[in-house]
């Protein structure tokens, strides 16, 4: 059976929370909760900053429903970062990644993951990273609601 | 990290609670858009949720449904085949239709594109346009559906009541009708007493409305028409055009491209669609040189040589460049022979910066400097992306980019296949954020500029800007007596330093109006009228262009309550002043037709969402200043007085500037003011640019106040440490002119030394950064110095 999900090429994430707000967008008109966001971490080993999606499926079922071939947050990300596929099919541009042991999964609150990421991370920051659960979901906004 | 705190200093999410309710109260009101949109084209599109219905039947039976009145226009047909009381789910098609629009979100030219899906003539979601040029579509583009449906946008014509310096204005709704006969009256009122140059026109953000409002100032006789690119993009254009005689300040890397030099820009946040580009071209194996303070996406994720020198001293790293490549013979010989002004006199100013030299004043290692400028020197073809609104942000703003221009030039990399070029055979009109000449009536701006009030503050910049006035003198412009009135699109008062003084003269003025989306009270507490302007969603004004391909749209959806274009607002303006014949009636697209007519079409003819390119008559052509392709006269050459790249600026000499494209130390520098460094010693840098906001746009849109909830200063972990400063602190940043309190963001993105504050916090005015920014200008552009100041920071309490 098909094992959908992502991966995420860490290398070309500019934390410019253009998937924040397309995941934000696509869930506001189901009234659901954002299941998106770009983390920005200190490397103190590095000392720089590197970005990293939180993505839904690492805890949940995409809320957008658009999984059929690449979904608002993976479609219209400048880096090209997400690769959306079938993790379990060695053919599938994402499969593949994950089948010659390339790509590395991000935590994960489900049985298996998926959600991985390739691409250089510094080790401080790998070991340190939140489960998803600190992290997601963004709560719902209403489309009319005024932050002031 | 903003993004992972919970509840917000300035108690982002309990004010929330309260906004709720705010929001269903202003919601009664009606704020979604009319029904009768025009949709460009529709699709049928299987969204929502499944439906779920109950069938009983006793033999095979056809079952035809319809969807629940909660969807929209939907016919579902199941057909099940049963013998007892079954449940069969269906999924019912909803109809959506598409429609596509450019977006305003931030100020480039051309625009990005949005495609909008719409469900019963609402829009419900919106992302990138496919297969438009500028692509994707950022945050803040996305966040635009929020402005769209907003409940406090401004729907009405306001006209205070209370006299100006009131806390209140006492703002009443007011006709068209009214708002119109009042300003109308005004500005006739005003050129009878005064002449018409007393009326100033201004644009600040976006720039969509700039040629309607420039035409009607040159229409109506005042060359007093200025823009908020008196901040931003003109000071890089004027150090052009004093310099190489055009307006070209590099382009994305091609496939010829072997180095891209990225200068104070990042595209990552002030531009993602130019992401695509970037990476592609890193793949081909690209170089990549990032000259920026800050350690930013593109310097982390491009830059095989990252500068990262001192605020302000973006000049001295150039110089030192130029330095090695002079000395190692690494220039282009031929083009410097034949094609530039004053190479012996540069070649001995550089002599002063040795990169050791250079390491001194600008940080930068001098290792680093040789590299760069032996990789730029040799790795070629070239070209430049130029942050055109950080390298002017000093008070050597205008040599800063000629110093970087004189670089790529001498590298041999100007107008080369792959290098810093412009278009052999552009459009026959010129973009919007200048105005197309023909359209505002250029040369009768020209006639007029003795009445220009900038002439005598800033000479260079009046004889080289036709279209625009320099606006940074505002204050003393009023206080001399010299502007009465004020005609504002998107005017935000408070992005010029010090901004008091420009409130102050804002309310000092006989009358003055505003147009805008939003009431922003401190902007709009010192104007007399504020009227309601349609979004970019609701509008048609005006076309974009891409090379020779041309763009139009239609109106998504119908304006929101009596919200009307800035385009149809200075255009009923213009009639009821008497000038129906310059204004086509008032028919806003048949002013489009005009610029258009230029290129043999008209707006309807131009499809949407495909466009129409229009075939050039040649082929691309480079080095054309060799063939007499880049003057009038048709000679060989730059359009300059000497007809060569003038690296000395006769136009320079001419107004008593350094003919050359020096380096001089900010005015409030460690080096220039080491008595106020003692007390701040940090270098403190102003509006670098997020992702979820364009300068004082969009704190009003909660998805993105989501992301930057209140105001935070950048600092470095090492600077943080010595104040015992830690994440999330309340803070003071503080220098001679000032202080203000943010909250402390520990990052690496900033070095050691630098305090990075966002700016724009209209509504926040105890963390306005510039109340930080001293009134000091750029003698030769007029610019101030929002990102090379001095400050110290200190925790709260």
């Amino acid at each position: 059976m098909a094992r959908f999900g992502f991966v995420l090429n860490l290398d070309k994430c500019i934390g410019c929370h253009t998937c924040t707000l397309a995941c934000r967008v696509w869930t506001y008109d189901k009234k659901e909760d954002c299941w998106n966001t770009v983390l920005e971490l200190n490397s103190h080993s590095e000392k720089r900053v590197i970005w990293i999606p939180y993505v839904c499926m690492q805890i949940r079922d995409p809320v957008c429903g658009e999984t059929a071939n690449s979904p608002p947050c993976a479609r219209n990300c400048p880096g090209g970062v997400r690769i959306y596929g079938d993790l379990d099919n060695p053919t599938d541009p994402a499969g593949k990644l994950v089948a010659e042991g390339k790509a590395k999964p991000l935590p994960y609150g489900t049985d298996k993951p998926r959600v991985y990421f390739v691409g250089k991370i510094p080790a401080d920051v790998e070991s340190q990273l939140p489960k998803p659960s600190e992290v997601l979901p963004r709560k719902y906004i209403p489309l009319t609601l005024v932050p002031y | 990290m903003p993004d992972r705190r919970g509840v917000s200093r300035r108690g982002f999410l309990t004010v929330a609670v309260s906004a709720i309710v705010a929001g269903v109260v202003a919601g009664v009101g009606g704020y979604y858009a009319g029904s009768s949109a025009a949709p460009v084209e529709e699709v049928t599109k299987t969204v929502t949720s499944p439906t779920t219905v109950t069938t009983t039947a006793t033999t095979v039976t056809t079952t035809t449904t319809t969807a629940p009145p909660s969807t929209v226009t939907t016919t579902a047909t199941t057909t099940s085949t049963t013998t007892a009381t079954e449940t069969v789910t269906i999924t019912a098609p909803v109809k959506e239709t598409v429609a596509y629009t450019f977006c305003d979100a931030c100020n480039h030219v051309p625009y990005c594109g949005i495609k909008c899906y719409l469900r019963d003539s609402q829009i419900v979601r919106v992302e990138s346009w496919e297969g438009y040029p500028n692509t994707p579509l950022c945050s803040k583009g996305f966040a635009t559906l929020q402005r769209q449906y907003h409940p406090q946008r401004l729907g009405y014509p306001l006209k205070r009541t209370k006299p100006k310096g009131s806390p209140d204005p006492g703002w009443v709704r007011i006709s068209w009708e009214e708002a119109y006969d009042i300003i109308v009256s005004k500005m006739k009122e005003i050129r009878d007493k005064y002449g018409p140059e007393a009326v100033l026109f201004y644009c600040g953000d976006p720039k969509e409305m700039r040629p309607a409002v420039s035409r009607l100032a040159t229409v109506f006789g005042s060359p007093n028409y200025g823009t908020e690119s008196s901040t931003c993009f003109r000071a890089a254009a004027l150090a052009a055009q004093v310099t190489f005689g055009l307006i070209a300040l590099g382009n994305p890397p091609t496939k010829d491209t072997k180095t891209t030099l990225i200068w104070g820009t990042n595209p990552a946040w002030s531009g993602p669609f130019n992401m695509p580009k970037l990476f592609a071209a890193k793949e081909r194996g690209t170089k990549f040189i990032v000259v920026d303070t800050r350690k930013t996406p593109v310097a982390d994720k491009l830059a095989d040589i990252h500068l990262q020198l001192r605020p302000g001293t973006d000049a001295a790293v150039a110089l030192g460049m130029i330095n090695v490549i002079i000395e190692r013979g690494l220039y282009d010989e031929e083009f410097v022979e034949n094609w530039t002004y004053g190479f012996e006199a540069l070649k001995e100013y550089v002599k002063n910066f040795t990169p050791e030299k250079v390491e001194e004043i600008t940080w930068v290692p001098a290792d680093k400097i040789v590299d760069a400028a032996v990789l730029l020197a040799t790795n070629k073809p070239a070209t430049l992306m130029a942050g055109v609104s950080t390298l002017t942000h000093s008070t050597n703003a205008a040599q800063t980019v000629r110093a970087i221009l004189t670089l790529v030039a001498l590298t041999g990399n100007f107008d080369v296949p792959g290098g810093i070029s412009v278009p052999t055979y552009p459009l026959p009109f010129r973009s919007h954020d200048l105005g197309d000449p023909d359209f505002i009536i250029e040369s009768k701006k020209i006639e007029m500029k003795d009445k220009r009030v900038d002439k005598d503050y800033f000479p260079v910049w009046a004889e080289v800007v036709h279209e625009q006035i320099q606006m940074n003198r505002l204050p003393e412009y009023v206080k001399s007596g010299k502007i009465k009135m004020a005609i504002l699109f998107g005017a935000n008062a408070t992005i010029w330093p010090q901004f008091h003084e420009y409130q102050e003269a804002l309310q000092k003025m006989e009358f003055a109006v505003a147009v805008d989306y939003f009431l922003r009270p401190w902007t709009h507490n010192y104007v007399d009228i504020v009227l309601p302007a349609a979004t970019n969603y609701e509008r048609i004004e005006p076309f974009i262009w891409f090379g020779r391909k041309i763009y139009v749209r239609k109106p998504v959806v119908q304006p929101y309550l009596e919200a009307k274009t800035d385009w149809q607002i200075v255009f009923d303006i213009a009639v009821r002043l008497g000038y129906a014949k310059e204004f086509w009636d008032g028919d806003t697209k048949k002013g489009l037709d005009f610029i258009l007519q230029k290129a043999g079409v008209t707006y309807d003819e131009i499809p949407v969402p495909d466009g129409k390119e229009i075939p050039p008559p040649g082929s691309e052509e480079y080095k054309k200043y060799e063939k007499g392709l880049l003057r009038k006269d048709k000679k060989p050459g730059f359009p300059t007085p000497t007809g060569k790249f003038e690296i000395w600026s006769t136009i320079l000499e001419k107004h008593g500037y350094d003919p050359l494209p020096v380096y001089k130390e900010p005015e409030e520098s460690p080096i220039t003011r080491p008595d106020l460094a003692q007390k701040y010693p940090l270098i403190l840098i102003t509006g670098s640019r997020v992702p979820m906001y364009t300068h004082s746009k969009w704190r009003e849109l909660s998805w993105l106040r989501d992301l930057m909830p209140y105001p935070i200063a950048n600092i470095n972990p090492e600077d943080a440490e010595k104040r015992n400063i830690k994440e999330g602190d309340l803070v003071v940043v503080e220098n001679s002119h000032g202080k203000i309190k943010v909250t402390a963001h520990i990052t690496y993105i900033v070095p050691p030394g630098v305090v990075d504050v966002f700016h724009g916090w209209g509504m926040v005015p105890e963390a306005h950064v510039n109340v930080l920014i001293p009134r000091l200008f750029d003698p030769i552009s007029g610019f101030p110095t929002y990102k090379a100041a001095l400050c110290e920071v200190y925790k709260v309490g």
